[in-house]
């Protein structure tokens, strides 16, 4: 199968996808996302922004 | 045509039982699925709980085994059921992940953290919201995988999570990272063993999915209709 045939097959692919579905979705789980934050209590919420710490690697990983 | 139904479902019935065994076994050990931790298994042969992972793989290709009589003795039933075992198992799957990292969304992005993959990328200040979106993204496009009619699109986002899934595992083990998988629980760093065993599941598991990225939209009663 060649290049251009993978490349076309592909896009018909992505363009037989129901993106309104999909992008719909997401933005569903990103509001949820929010919500689900404020909900939980204090110490088991995040910054919406930020990381946490990388911990200590334990000394002995079997 | 009732005969070939029949065993046909008997062999899928079969085949669901040993995919069930093979990813407990290579996945989920000590839960009530798995065979190689049993004491009594132990006590006859004391080495059987180092073959968990054989066990699991021999359980999944005799699987795949039986599916192919399975599906030349009744396409088209063979189709339905597996496409029907597949959405379910899969997005119940991924629904049962998703549940601790919603409900303790600081541990989980704790454990994203320590893959370091984001830090990797100088891109750190998202694994906060990554933390906070992604499990979302695995309960709703389980659950519309099971409820809805949009398997392709539900199992076209799948897809990408696994591809995600096994990146990172691959990129921890890479790096020597030592910690847990954290797919279904929060557990501090485990053994080297278990990022492997997530691995080898997540590698199995793609390609149904990718065959249902591929199906025709259909709800799972629509999947039974003639």
């Amino acid at each position: 199968m060649d290049m251009k045939k993978i490349f076309d097959w592909t896009k018909n692919y992505l363009k037989s996808l129901n993106w309104i579905v999909l992008i719909g979705i997401a933005a569903f789980c990103t509001a949820l996302a929010v919500v689900n934050n404020i909900r939980v209590d204090k110490d088991k919420s995040v910054d919406w922004i930020g990381s946490q710490d990388v911990l200590a690697k334990p000394a002995e990983i079997l | 045509m009732k005969k070939n139904t029949i065993i046909s479902a008997v062999l899928l019935s079969i085949a669901s039982v040993l995919v069930a065994i093979g990813v407990a076994e290579i996945s989920f050990p000590e839960s009530f699925l798995t065979f190689t931790d049993q004491d009594w298994l132990n006590d006859l042969w004391p080495k059987a709980y180092r073959y968990n992972i054989h066990v699991g793989l021999g359980a999944v290709i005799v699987a795949c085994a039986l599916i192919v009589p399975a599906y030349r003795l009744q396409k088209d039933f063979a189709i339905r059921a597996l496409e029907t075992l597949f959405r379910v198992g899969i997005g119940g799957m991924f629904i049962f992940a998703s549940i601790f990292k919603i409900q303790d969304p600081h541990q989980f992005a704790t454990l994203v953290a320590q893959y370091q993959f984001f830090s990797a990328l100088h891109l750190d200040f998202i694994n906060n919201f990554f933390a906070l979106v992604y499990p979302q993204f695995e309960l709703w496009f389980g659950l519309a995988m099971i409820f809805t009619p949009w398997v392709k699109e539900s199992a076209f986002a799948i897809f990408w999570m696994f591809v995600s899934f096994i990146i990172a595992l691959a990129w921890a083990l890479w790096n020597d990272l030592g910690i847990t998988c954290g797919c279904f629980e929060l557990e501090g760093a485990q053994d080297k063993a278990e990022a492997w065993t997530s691995l080898i599941r997540d590698l199995i598991l793609i390609w149904p999915t990718l065959w249902l990225a591929l199906r025709k939209n259909k709800s799972l009663i629509g999947v039974w209709k003639k």
